[in-house]
């Protein structure tokens, strides 16, 4: 009854009823929070501009326009392309090739960008040619969506920045938490996908002069896009450069290589490019200034402290019983909520937890930073699929139906990195 | 009247633009300029990290404002997708409401903040700005904010069945 009563409770309910009317959700999650405020008077309305730009004011957060811009500019710069070149010449002649190649280079594309939707963009363009091969045209929308997952857990991922800002936590290590991950995401999904496409029969696609010669040709046309990891992750553990200032030297270097080498974006065009980057930013600013001030409501009422006796009492701080649980809100919150504001309102209702069961919150990461990649596949909000969908010009409700067993996939996979400590914490255990 | 609301629209889309281009490229650059002095000079900028920081916070708010435009802040059209057209207009309707009188709290906020750091003169820790510029540059981008959404509701950027990907462009 307690709990009903509460304005942080109270608040929820009213921040998922105004979602349910299509309000858009920063401004659900900002009349929630200052409900709060108003109504309940927990504390003066002058408490809001702070919280609101404080959760802002950090340098770490810096990374996420700057990662959204070298995202935007590697969609512009036709990597893409190259780097579906190369990996067509690996991978193209097996069964599903065409779909493994969207695998891959949607790995390859996460591992320079932070953020994925772009990826859903520049590798859309290969549904055509997988329908031309036999494949449904519902399997190879969700493939691309499937491809673009990969952004959020592989390194650099926005995802892990605002977690680590979230956390305060270490933002490298995090990064290296996303490996382990990734590749396993790779793998299973891959696997899926073989074996899928051997019984449906997809044919791997034509690759003409296929020797080590046109393979090095490929690889050196895409060698300065393969470059952009080495430079960000390497700067970042060798102790170059902060996860910021990478992004900052991957954008600049982006557009280096993109005038020297590739030639598809014009001085002319860069305000486009980052005025389109700015309104993206802007709308994930929104969300997280206002998710902020949401969780100012949470904490100061309670409400982990509530959530955490309550678990460990019901669980008896049974560790495999209460990530299970939280696996499953991550779930549940990823299908309806944008992943940014489901971190910023999860998360902190999880950490009391979380330490008392003594959890690595490095590891909680690299589960959450899988769980939510998940959210842009899974109906009825999945962003990439939704914009998978309309690419390749198949009703939702299909994209969706195909989707299932990527889901299922990437359920195993949250399941793996869960329970399997050194998936994700091998790597960030050798950074010390 | 047309004609001189049509200028007066397209004048704003440049200013709008060339704000959110200056502010976000500017952190690109500051940071940058960063990584180099201390790379090759030995001399770490202080001031670059904070004013990159304000740069962020303008710059994102007044994306923010061209996104209200383009109905890109987006809602969960789910329930309302499954009403009759006449409701999916009287829901259009209220989330317009919502936003603008959220964005408008958002905007008197800012003023209050803004007059009180004008009062109390206060600068910032590094480069010395004053306060009152940053708080009133947030008080502008929420009042171009509460513009673009009357625009973005007038234009149908926020209709139900507005496809997602022509909010994407």
């Amino acid at each position: 009854m307690q709990l009903l009563t509460n304005p942080a409770i109270i608040g929820l309910m009213v921040f998922f009823g105004f979602l349910a009317l299509n309000v858009p959700v920063f401004v659900s999650i900002g009349l929630a929070g200052v409900m709060a405020f108003v109504v309940f008077e927990i504390a003066p309305l002058s408490v809001v501009p702070y919280v609101f730009s404080g959760s802002l004011d950090s340098f770490p957060l810096l990374a996420t326009p700057l990662f959204i811009i070298a995202g935007n500019l590697i969609t512009r710069t036709g990597i893409a392309i190259k780097l579906v070149r190369l990996a067509e010449m690996m991978l193209g002649p097996l069964p599903g090739g065409l779909a493994l190649t969207v695998l891959v280079t949607g790995a390859l594309l996460g591992s320079m960008s932070g953020s994925n939707i772009a990826t859903v963009a520049a590798l859309s363009f290969l549904v055509g040619p997988m329908v031309e091969r036999g494949y449904d045209r519902g399997f190879a929308v969700a493939v691309v969506a499937a491809g673009c997952t990969f952004g959020v857990v592989i390194p650099p991922s926005i995802g892990f920045i605002i977690y680590g800002v979230i956390t305060e936590t270490s933002i490298p290590k995090l990064f290296a938490a996303g490996v382990g991950p990734g590749l396993t995401m790779l793998l299973i999904l891959g696997g899926y996908v073989l074996f899928i496409s051997k019984k449906r029969g997809y044919r791997g696609a034509d690759v003409e002069d296929r020797n080590l010669a046109t393979f090095f040709a490929a690889f050196k046309d895409a060698f300065w896009g393969l470059m952009a990891p080495v430079i960000i992750l390497g700067g970042i553990y060798t102790g170059i450069f902060t996860a910021t200032e990478a992004a900052a030297v991957a954008v600049i270097y982006l557009f280096v290589i993109d005038r020297l080498v590739y030639k598809q974006i014009s001085f002319a065009q860069l305000p486009d490019v980052i005025f389109e980057s700015g309104r993206t930013i802007g709308v994930i600013v929104l969300l997280i200034a206002t998710s902020a001030v949401y969780g100012w409501v949470m904490q100061t009422q309670g409400l982990a402290t509530m959530l955490n006796d309550y678990i460990l009492d019901i669980s008896g701080g049974n560790s495999i019983l209460i990530l299970l649980f939280f696996n499953l809100v991550l779930i549940v919150s990823g299908a309806f909520l944008e992943p940014i504001a489901a971190m910023y309102l999860l998360v902190p209702l999880f950490k009391p937890t979380l330490l008392a069961i003594g959890f690595d919150l490095v590891h909680f990461g690299a589960v959450l930073t899988v769980n939510l990649s998940m959210a842009h596949l899974t109906p009825p909000v999945g962003v990439g699929l939704f914009l998978a969908s309309q690419l390749g010009k198949v009703p939702f409700s299909t994209a969706a139906r195909y989707a299932i067993p990527f889901v299922i996939c990437e359920v195993i996979v949250i399941l793996l990195v869960t329970y399997v400590k050194p998936i994700s914490m091998f790597l960030p255990s050798l950074i010390g | 009247m047309r004609y001189v609301a049509a200028k007066a629209a397209s004048w704003l889309d440049r200013l709008e633009k060339f704000t959110v281009v200056t502010l976000c490229g500017s952190i690109v650059v500051l940071i940058f300029m960063g990584v180099l002095s201390r790379f090759f000079f030995h001399y770490s900028i202080a001031w670059s990290e904070e004013l990159a920081r304000y740069m962020f916070l303008l710059g994102a708010l007044f994306g923010a404002a061209a996104a209200c435009k383009t109905g890109q802040h987006g809602g969960i059209p789910l329930l309302v997708d499954k009403l009759p057209p006449v409701w999916q207009r009287v829901t259009e309707v209220f989330v317009g409401i919502c936003m603008l009188v959220f964005i408008g709290f958002l905007a008197w906020l800012s003023y209050g903040t803004t007059l009180r750091a004008l009062g109390s003169g206060q600068t910032s820790m590094t480069t010395g700005i004053p306060v009152w510029v940053i708080n009133g540059g947030m008080f502008l981008a929420f009042m171009l904010a509460l513009v673009r959404t009357v625009q973005g509701l007038i234009l149908g950027a926020y209709r139900v069945d507005k496809p997602l990907i022509d909010e994407q462009n």
